[in-house]
């Protein structure tokens, strides 16, 4: 009983691509065949056509040699080889940059994200999502450095952009290609492209994937991350929720320093008054004419800042762009 | 890559007329020359007309020289070096002053540096024979740098540098940004070296520099760090010195208002105004972060900081070598070995599974995932492979059962398993590491569920027996199929009873049948979670059947598996009230002809122990009896096999006991106990 559903790997490329899975390698020589292998396993399942291109993030260890050597036998391998270490995001946008499918599926390179796992985001994104993020339920990963840390982030995540994703950290997702071609990712902001997406109206998934303790090579973030995480969260929070008017934020944090400010002058005036002093110099009052006049500036210069973004944001075509492509997608 | 043949050109930028071009271009061609290269010296004219012009577009004639007229003037070095390498041949650039600054021997080092590799040569001019007011300057703000800036280079005001052709087209640079070249190309990965050269007077340009020269360079290079380091993320930087600003404002601030909470005043207290206005800044520094990231933002989609060295497209493979199901010449001489399946292997496993004609549903990795999901047994599957082809591979489960003790099995929880190869070389090595890895395990022994007979002898149970059939075509032979008595019930649980037959989703109520019926039967049900399991892996892969009785109220279920064109009939429950009223034999007559409709080939009505009412049911219902060729192999001299056989007294007083136990208690307790029975 052999099965037709597996079509040889020549098959289909001469098709448009519809998937391209991308995935950033940096010193991975140990898991780049078996991660390929896998890869081509599962995407073969598909009956559907693809691609994968690894991303090789600079890597001294012999990975693009191999990377070169794997290539050379697989149609639908694509090697992207950067110059130097750029950090994950980097990798991510060179790929997402060359990709060509209209889903493209990310996932990580160190073999914890299970390639048998992407038939199944698929299958979701085509219940009418465009964004379907991997939820890694039962983590294989140190407790105390990995699990805590993360939990505590993705809580935080969910709490402030209301985004209702478990689990920000997965790399594995599937996503249209409209999305991340209106999202252009700039440092960690991989990490955040699910809450980013709702930015951009995109309809967003969760589903549960299986996670492996990694077998070679060493986990390549610690515990600092969580500070970093936290210093992004207050952009993501501001990306998500304002991003068509910053100026609403700025001008949120601006008005109660301005009422802060009011209540000041207003308590200085009437102290001023009770104490029946002539001029505004007397020592009384000068503290609270002080930090309203502080707190007053800083309200103001707020709501600078954030006419400043939102000049910004009009004379950057941003939306324009945006629109651009959601269109396009539409009517494809 | 031999680079002798190739063309060094040489780029001049020229800012000053007054320099002797005779004894600069006789300087610059001598060492080439020398070493019989070809090169090409290219003058840049920034801003420079008359005679000095003329007398260059002259000497074109007779010596390799090229003169590049720049618009304007004072464009600056950084452009007068890109126009010069956007007119060059050479893939080879070297860029030097138009004076000589060193020994022209040292410009043949520096093409030999990047001859052997290297991306970029920045000079190090030393020792120096400068004015020591210049030296000493130059040194200060080299040291600065380094130390500041963590730059290992010694010189960067040499004018003497070389560099491939992509690094200028790479490292883009601007005003005097050129003189950071070497540390902009390292930070973009491309290789730097440093060669040290020996310094000359340099005739033709004024002695000294002043200091505010140095103080523009060291803001230059602060400009380009910042931007390196925070335009990537401005809120971690700014947001940081923000934090901080509040902090430090917020304990200024805390004292004084400590202090007025115990009446005193706020009067000649400076530090609260200070606190104020530091938390005032804290707080503008975190707003500018953000305006900031709100820029970055929406410029991000033109800056790309990766730089792509290379793109490698796939070529067409002679043949596909990994899992060609025929023997592969160029495997057949290469060892066989056998190892444990590695993360991210699972889908090819699938893969295997699917193409292997006893390949069955519990081979598949998701239900070794499922079983270590609910039971957390341990997995230690097992592939044989020669070359990087699959010839093999076993499933196997280290479970502790409360009964037998430690055990292998092959699968737990399901009925069919055991080696998948069609290679018996590939079997005794299977079985060999099975039995290896029981060892280690600690295990009793290995208990391998094989449905057909696998060659070898070893020891086998003949306790079980499985019940399969080929399903008709047509829905209409279904009925016919089976026995007239089991037919004449199915018609009384449709004429008397009135039942109905469904597919369904209410998993809920077909808990409550299977679980009681396990009790009944004196076996604690396996826990609702693994069902739950099951159907989150498999998806559609599983069926849920269910009929009702007259009052709409369930009465019995069935749960099986679609694979591959068979319908696995696997899980089931029924009401015992109902038996007597040909339930189970409708429920089954209706799943076979379901079975039809939807197309499937065969139909398999799951394993009974030998002699028990189910087995003598599913015969009744027209199923042949297939013996099941379960093998243990043992690995300890005490070890026994398992005896579940139902007259087995020992079990017969816990099923007993068990049976009488009340629902809630069997249910709860069911669920673990179940761990300890695969």
């Amino acid at each position: 009983m052999s099965l037709s559903l597996m079509p040889r790997i020549d098959d289909g490329l001469d098709l448009p691509i519809e998937v391209s899975v991308v995935v950033p390698v940096y010193n991975e020589v140990e898991n780049l065949t078996p991660l390929h292998e896998a890869l081509t396993y599962a995407m073969r399942s598909l009956e559907r056509s693809y691609e994968i291109i690894l991303v090789d993030d600079g890597s001294t260890d012999g990975s693009r040699e191999l990377l070169r050597q794997l290539s050379t036998k697989d149609p639908h391998l694509r090697g992207l080889q950067l110059r130097s270490n750029c950090g994950q995001s980097e990798a991510m946008a060179a790929g997402f940059d060359h990709a060509r499918g209209s889903v493209v599926v990310t996932m990580d390179g160190d073999l914890q994200n299970d390639p048998a796992d992407i038939p199944r985001l698929l299958e979701e994104l085509d219940r009418g999502y465009d964004v379907v993020c991997g939820w890694r339920r039962n983590r294989k990963d140190a407790w105390l450095t990995r699990l805590l840390p993360s939990q505590f982030a993705n809580l935080l995540i969910r709490w402030t952009t209301r985004v209702p994703i478990h689990d920000t950290g997965c790399s594995l997702k599937a996503y249209r290609s409209w999305v991340i071609r209106s999202l252009h990712l700039y440092s960690d902001m991989h990490r955040f492209i699910a809450a980013l997406g709702v930015g951009v109206g995109a309809r967003i998934s969760e589903l549960p994937v299986r996670h492996h303790p990694r077998c070679h090579g060493r986990s390549k973030y610690g515990l600092t991350r969580i500070f970093k995480v936290l210093a992004d969260l207050l952009v993501i929070k501001m990306l998500v929720q304002f991003s068509a008017h910053p100026i609403r934020a700025f001008t949120l944090c601006s008005i109660p320093l301005a009422i802060v400010s009011a209540v000041l002058f207003v308590h200085a005036f009437f102290k001023f008054e009770r104490s029946g002093a002539v001029s505004l110099n007397d020592v009384v009052v000068t503290q609270f004419v002080a930090a309203a006049a502080v707190t007053l500036l800083v309200s103001a210069n707020i709501f600078l800042l954030g006419f400043l973004a939102e000049l910004q944001l009009r004379v950057s075509g941003f939306f324009q762009g945006r629109t651009n492509v959601t269109s396009l997608e539409a009517v494809h | 890559m031999s680079g002798t043949t190739k063309v060094v050109s040489v780029v001049i930028p020229v800012t000053n007329p007054d320099i002797d071009v005779d004894r600069l271009v006789q300087g610059y061609r001598k060492p080439f020359e020398d070493e019989g290269m070809d090169f090409e010296l290219v003058f840049v004219l920034d801003g420079v007309r008359g005679a000095l012009a003329r007398e260059l577009d002259e000497m074109q004639n007779h010596h390799p020289i090229k003169v590049v007229h720049l618009q304007g003037s004072g464009l600056g070095e950084s452009i007068a070096l890109s126009a010069g390498v956007a007119r060059a041949r050479g893939e080879l650039i070297l860029n030097a002053p138009p004076y000589i600054q060193c020994e022209p021997d040292d410009l043949i080092k520096v093409v030999q540096a990047l001859q052997s590799g290297a991306d970029f040569v920045t000079t190090w001019r030393h020792p120096r024979v400068d004015p020591w007011l210049n030296r000493l300057q130059s040194r200060v703000f080299n040291w600065c740098l380094r130390i500041l800036m963590g730059i290992r280079f010694h010189d960067l005001n040499s004018g003497l540098r070389g560099m491939r052709r992509q690094v200028v087209q790479d490292v883009s640079v601007y005003g005097e940004m050129y003189r950071f070249l070497p540390v902009l190309a390292e930070r973009q990965g491309f290789n730097v070296v440093e060669v040290k050269v020996r310094h000359r007077e340099e005739k033709g340009r004024q002695g000294f520099y002043g200091v505010g020269v140095y103080l523009r360079r060291i803001l230059d290079i602060l400009t380009i760090t910042f931007l390196a380091r925070f335009r990537q993320k401005p809120l971690r930087f700014f947001g940081m010195l923000g934090f901080l600003s509040i902090l430090v404002g917020m304990a200024m601030v805390a004292e004084p208002l400590y202090d007025r909470w115990y009446g005193e005043s706020l009067q000649d207290r400076p530090i609260f105004v200070l606190g104020i206005i530091a938390l005032a800044f804290g707080v503008q520094l975190i707003g500018f972060g953000l305006v900031a990231e709100i820029i970055i933002f929406t410029q991000s989609g033109s800056i790309r900081d990766y730089k792509l060295e290379d793109l490698v497209e796939g070529g067409l493979p002679p043949v596909e070598e990994a899992d060609q199901d025929g023997p592969s010449e160029s495997y057949g001489d290469a060892p066989m070995r056998v190892r444990e399946l590695l993360p991210g292997e699972d889908a090819r496993w699938d893969g295997f599974v699917r193409r292997h004609p006893h390949g069955s549903i519990f081979h598949l990795s998701g239900w070794r995932r499922c079983v270590e999901e609910t039971f957390h047994h341990v997995p230690h599957d097992l592939v044989v492979e020669q070359g990087r082809r699959w010839l093999g591979v076993l499933p196997l489960m280290h479970v502790k059962s409360m009964f037998v003790g430690e055990q292998l099995i092959s699968i737990p929880y399901a009925v069919y398993g055991g080696i998948l190869t069609d290679s018996e070389e590939a079997q005794e090595l299977l079985l060999e590491a099975a039995q290896r890895q029981g060892k280690k395990a600690g295990a009793g022994y290995v208990e391998l569920r094989h449905l057909e007979e696998r060659p070898g002898r070893r020891m086998k149970s003949d306790l079980y027996v499985t019940f399969r059939k080929d399903l008709p075509s047509k829905v209409e032979e279904v009925l016919p199929g089976i026995p007239k008595r089991a037919r004449a019930e199915v018609r009384r649980a449709v004429e008397k009873h009135q039942m109905t037959f469904e597919q369904s989703e209410d998993y809920q109520s077909f808990y409550e049948l299977f679980s009681d019926d396990k009790r009944r039967l004196g076996s604690p049900p396996l826990p609702y979670r693994w069902f739950c399991a099951l159907r989150e892996e498999f998806g559609r892969q599983i069926v849920l059947h269910m009929v009702r009785d007259r009052d709409g109220k369930p009465a019995a279920a069935v749960m099986s598996f679609a694979f591959q064109g068979v319908l696995y009939a696997y899980y089931s429950g029924s009401r015992f009230d109902l038996r007597g009223c040909g339930v189970n034999n409708f429920i089954y007559c209706r799943m076979m002809e379901w079975a039809v409709n939807e197309g499937f080939q065969s139909f398999d009505f799951g394993r009974s122990r030998k002699d028990t009412g189910a087995a003598s049911f599913k015969q009744h219902m027209g199923f042949e009896a297939e013996s099941l060729s379960y093998e243990y192999l043992m690995l300890r001299d005490d070890a026994t096999m398992p005896d579940f056989n139902p007259s087995n007294p020992a079990l017969s007083t816990h099923r007993r006991i068990w049976s009488n136990l009340p629902r809630f208690v069997t249910r709860r307790l069911g669920g673990r106990l179940s761990r300890y029975l695969p």
